[in-house]
């Protein structure tokens, strides 16, 4: 009787109630181990995995001998009876391991060749330690994405991922949003980034833009009485590169009309409840408020992490009238001091680690001159600097940090408040790290709400989120730079354990508003009209009072999912260089479709800003080389290239004469016959394990090159 | 250490054994051949410090084959050209017997003409280049200088043959070499491209001819044919070498990162700044230059690189068609009026080299005979350039040469 795939049962769902019955499996060999006579596989599927087991008892001598071909990754199906593993013989490490399935039938549906990397991640043998992830290059799973895909911990993203989506999906189709499609092909949206173009056939040296976010096109349909919309969307941002960031992103774009804050904060607190539990994390709830300044203020950043504490104090105060030279300075700029507790940790921050790592190589990368180190002893404080401050200003220390002895009091003074904050933060962040006091399988969610609306430029104000957000007044003054400064918007950022998962804001819909916005931005009305006239005409018709809310899908998936980067729960992501390894995109076009788009030869009239520096042959050649140029030997370096010009046209024209010799380069006058010697084995070099390798190095440190980070600080 | 010659003496001569072809004979080499544990900077802030962590091939058979390291000399940055080389006052000086210097351009030639020795360039990939810092892989050989052809054999034979190491290499070559007898005779058509003469002045080419002339009469009894051959396009062999060798110095220069060895910037806030202002500091004005020349062919104009070595090519079968008519080919070493020693510029040095660097680009072997072709004070000297793998040939040829004017002179 031949069985069809009608009839397939899943592997992973194989357990005591199918004993006995007759079943048909189709999948990959997951592992294989060879008794001689008996015969076992691994049978994988999308459900998982059962064993299988080819013996002359239960197995026609034919079936047995067609396994014996059997490799990793065939795909097959296989027809036969299962039964209860003897006593003993269970797999813990699968879900089907009681049972097995005795073959009696086995067709090879396609043949595969030896995988680049292992795939299997399930011991055959019950003592057998779980295989783990193999350290496996990042670009060689990317390469082959589809073998790494059917690994089981990457089927388990996909599906997790899918479970958020639709827990999405079913939440806020409760709420009576719908989700609305707005168009790929768009033109450059104000969102700061650079845009992917893409040219147009139809309108030729004309290009539309990946959208950056549907930020407009959501706000027209709110225009247009979509009163609340949604949309699961690709967006697309020509970003430097960033070890955790994509070309492309997935979002979950929220927008409704007549609501107000506290609108968004209640579905988005739901929302994000419900993706969580999808990874069966319970998020604590409310979610904390806190203004931008108080996050500032206690913790340096406006995405603060608060699964630990260390928030900071001020400081300020106590040092009004100091006679410590330094800090004296500073309060005379109108500068402010704070500091942190680091609790209990004068054991593992000795003075040399404060001193020399982080006063004087840490602290200062983030921006400061300095930090101002106290550990607390018994006797009071110490410090190299503690005998300069008064005992008052001593004892006030102590109360004012709550020390006690085995405490470590860390303070950063500045004249700008800004910069005390923000590298106090790096500096609380690092320290947690390092001490890891940051506890795992904890969530602190909390809502950002109060930004600066404007930040200062050497020429006036920019906007810190995008210029459609409603401001928390209305009636300033457009001119006064100063009055800018101090106003708040109304947007809200979501913070999860000190990521930014999401951001929005409630939206200007009056256009005359909106002018005002453009006035302190100091556009033009060109400007404007340009940029965004569709737009502004659409407001015009009776906007009504809207906001909503982005969510970065990617990030918070793998948040969620404990994943260590986006990539993980991504099905084909580009690599940390934005290249697709799988694809090889980006890639170069023919001159035949640059042609057809009319791209070829194009001249604009109008420099480009820098172009010239970037004319100077020189200098391109001296970055693409990486050599660096001293004034003097500049000129004879541009002589020689101009020489070297001329030396090519003698060259090509010689050797485009055709004089009837070969026209085939020679690279060397001997062939490489032999790059690859056969008998050789690779082998680590005797200098790399006696690390006479090093001896020669500039830097070196721990047994490694040292050398300077691949991203400036 | 006389300082002012070497960039590393030992404190007594290195000798790791007493027998062999090589017993006893001192070698100097230079700084960009490893021997272990020797100073090797090969002139450049690029491996400012750089002591070599093991020794060459070239060295370590020279040891075993009985002879006596005396010391590096200096030498002009990575081996291009012999601006501050003292290899020739070193060698006249008395430190050793022969010396070894990598040909790039003609270097070891060009050293052996101004100190009056016999210089020369083996076969492209018959002396392994394992453990030489290098700067032009599909050129540069190790040279050898001395005061006859016969010992300039003797050392050959000692280092040469296929060396695992050396990926280059073919995994057998022929073992050309031999003891190369004075005795040995036999009529030999040596050919002289005629446009050489557009190359030289008058009084050059009556110092080559008169030489070549000798050769040929029965008095000096050599028994050499003399021809004029054609070569046509001899101008182009510069040009190319230039463009190639351009190319692969900025790409094996590569490696100078400041990271595993040589000099490293001090500021420098990311990797690139790095790179960038430490390869700034390790390199001189004029490699520097040439290393942009090679950028410009390799990152702007690749196809350019394609055509210098589609040009070579057709130079490469020229000389191959030559040496059908005449086994060898004579041409003076330098240019009267050149001053190899004193070149800054990459023109200048390519101009200086534009005799020597054929040999190169095409892989043959070379050698220089000094005293026969005098203009004046100066010593063009006479350079017999044979077919790929005829360095026995060469050498046997040249030779029979010293032995006639030494036994003229004896007269």
């Amino acid at each position: 009787m031949d069985m069809t795939f009608h009839d397939r049962s899943m592997c992973g769902h194989m357990g005591a109630s199918h004993v006995g019955r007759q079943v048909v499996l189709a999948g990959w060999v997951d592992a294989l181990r060879d008794h001689g006579e008996v015969l076992f596989i691994h049978l994988r599927d999308q459900s998982g995995i059962v064993q299988v087991v080819f013996s002359p008892e239960c197995t026609e001598k034919s079936v047995c001998e067609q396994a014996g071909q059997l490799r990793n990754e065939f795909c097959v199906r296989i027809t036969g009876r299962v039964v209860d593993r003897t006593p003993g013989t269970e797999n813990p490490h699968i879900v089907t391991g009681d049972v097995e399935v005795n073959a009696s039938d086995l067709t090879i549906l396609s043949q595969s060749e030896t995988p680049p990397f292992t795939i299997s991640e399930k011991s055959m043998l019950a003592g057998a330690p779980v295989r783990q992830d193999q350290a496996v290059a990042e670009d060689l799973r990317l390469q082959y994405r589809y073998l790494d895909l059917r690994r089981p911990s990457m089927q388990r993203q996909l599906f997790k991922r899918h479970a958020i989506i639709r827990a999405i999906r079913n939440f806020l189709d409760e709420q009576g949003f719908i989700e609305v499609e707005t168009p790929m092909l768009t033109r450059s949206t104000p969102e700061g980034a650079r845009d992917y173009i893409v040219p147009s056939r139809h309108h030729p040296r004309s290009f539309y833009a990946l959208p950056q976010s549907p930020q407009l096109f959501k706000q027209l349909l709110m225009v247009g009485g979509v009163e609340r919309y949604y949309q699961i969307v690709r967006c697309f941002r020509d970003e430097d590169l960033r070890p955790n960031r994509q070309p492309e992103f997935t979002q979950l774009d929220l927008e409704a009309a007549f609501i107000d804050e506290e609108f968004v904060y209640r579905v988005f607190e739901e929302l994000v409840a419900r993706m969580f539990a999808v990874g069966g994390i319970d998020l604590p709830r409310p979610f904390v408020r806190m203004t931008w300044t108080d996050a500032m203020n206690t913790a340096g950043s406006d995405r603060p992490d608060l699964r630990f504490g260390m928030t900071f104090v001020d400081a300020t105060d106590i040092f009004t009238d100091t006679n410590y030279a330094i800090f004296r300075q500073i309060m005379e700029r109108g500068g402010c001091i704070k500091g942190i507790n680091v609790k209990g940790q004068s054991g593992n921050l000795s003075k040399n680690i404060l001193q020399n790592e982080y006063a004087k190589e840490i602290v200062p990368g983030f921006g400061a001159r300095g930090m101002t180190w106290m550990r607390v002893a018994d006797a009071g404080l110490e410090s190299n600097i503690v005998q300069f401050f008064s005992e008052t200003e001593q004892k006030r220390i102590l109360e004012r940090f709550g020390a006690e002895t085995g405490d470590v009091i860390l303070m950063i003074a500045d004249a700008s408040w800004h910069l005390v904050c923000t590298a106090l933060g790096q500096l609380r962040l690092h320290l947690a790290r390092r001490l890891e006091l940051i506890p795992e399988g904890v969530y602190k969610p909390l809502w950002i709400t109060n930004f600066p609306l404007f930040e200062a430029t050497d020429t006036g104000v920019t906007s810190s989120h995008h210029p459609f957000t409603m401001p928390d007044q209305t009636d300033f003054d457009p001119t006064d730079t100063d009055a800018l400064l101090d106003l708040k918007s109304r947007a809200y950022d979501l913070v999860i354990n000190g990521e930014e998962t999401g951001g929005g804001s409630i939206r200007i819909n009056d256009r005359r508003l909106q002018d005002k916005i453009f006035q302190a931005l100091d556009l033009t009305e060109e400007d404007v009209a340009e940029k965004f006239g569709f737009f502004l005409q659409a407001l015009e018709y009776g906007a009504p009072p809207h906001g909503g809310m982005a969510l970065g899908l990617d990030r918070i998936t793998a948040m969620i999912l404990s994943a260590p980067s986006i990539r993980e729960v991504i099905a084909f992501p580009k690599n940390r260089s934005a290249f697709c390894p799988l694809t090889q995109a980006p890639a170069p076009v023919s001159r035949e479709q640059l042609a057809e788009l009319e791209l070829l030869d194009i001249k604009d009239d109008a420099p480009l800003p820098g172009a010239g520096r970037q004319k100077d042959p020189v200098a391109s050649l001296s970055w693409v080389s990486r050599i660096g140029i001293e004034d003097a030997e500049r000129e004879e370096i541009r002589t020689a290239v101009a020489q070297a010009k001329t030396l090519a046209e003698r060259v090509n024209r010689e050797a485009s004469q055709n004089t009837g010799e070969s026209a085939e380069p020679l690279f060397s006058v001997l062939p490489a016959s032999n790059r690859f010697r056969p008998g050789t084995t690779a082998r680590i070099s005797e200098l790399s394990e006696n690390k006479r390798l090093l001896e020669n190095a500039p830097a070196v440190k721990g047994g490694y090159f040292k050398v300077a980070s691949v991203l400036g600080q | 250490m006389d300082s002012d010659l070497f960039t590393y003496q030992p404190a007594s001569p290195l000798q790791a054994s007493r027998q062999g072809a090589l017993a006893g004979t001192q070698i100097l080499v230079q700084p960009d051949l490893s021997v272990k544990d020797w100073l090797t900077d090969a002139g450049s802030r690029a491996l400012a410090g750089f002591h070599a962590v093991m020794d060459a091939t070239t060295v370590a058979r020279a040891k075993t084959a009985g002879a006596c390291l005396t010391g590096s000399t200096h030498m002009a940055e990575l081996g291009l050209g012999i601006n501050g080389n003292t290899m020739a006052g070193a060698l006249s000086a008395g430190y050793g017997r022969v010396g070894l210097v990598t040909d790039l351009l003609g270097e070891a030639r060009m050293s052996a003409c101004l100190a009056g020795w016999y210089g020369f360039k083996p076969s492209y990939g018959l002396v392994s280049r394992f453990g030489l810092v290098g700067l032009v892989p599909s050129m540069e050989c190790t040279g050898f200088i001395a005061p006859n052809p016969a010992e300039i054999a003797a050392a050959l034979e000692a280092v040469a043959g296929p060396d695992e190491n050396d990926f280059s290499m073919p995994a057998a070559s022929p073992q050309p070499i031999g003891p190369v007898a004075a005795s040995e005779n036999g009529a030999n058509r040596i050919g002289m491209p005629r446009q050489i003469r557009e190359y030289l002045p008058a009084s050059a080419i009556e110092a080559v001819d008169a030489a070549l002339g000798r050769m040929a009469q029965a008095e000096f009894d050599a028994g050499f044919d003399i021809q004029e051959t054609d070569l046509p396009g001899f101008d182009l062999f510069s040009a190319a070498h230039q463009v190639i060798a351009s190319v692969e110095a900025s790409s094996s220069c590569g490696k100078y990162d400041g990271v595993r060895y040589g000099c490293r910037a001090e500021d420098g806030r990311d990797w690139n700044e790095m790179y960038i202002n430490s390869r700034s500091q390790a390199f001189g004005t004029q490699i520097k230059s040439f290393l942009f020349q090679g950028a410009y062919f390799q990152f702007e104009n690749y196809t350019d690189f394609e055509n210098a070595c589609i040009l070579r090519r057709k130079l490469v079968s020229r000389l191959d068609d030559l040496f059908e008519a005449t086994p060898l080919l004579a041409l003076p070493v330098r240019l009267p009026h050149a001053e190899p020693e004193r070149a800054e510029t990459i023109e200048e040095t390519y101009t200086a080299f534009g005799l020597t660097l054929p040999a190169n680009l095409a892989g043959l072997p070379a050698l220089c005979i000094p005293a026969v072709a005098r203009d004046g004070e100066t010593d063009l000297g006479l350079q017999l350039i044979g077919p790929r793998l005829s360095d026995a040939q060469v050498l046997t040829a040249g030779q029979r040469i010293y032995t006639r004017i030494q036994g003229d002179g004896n007269k």
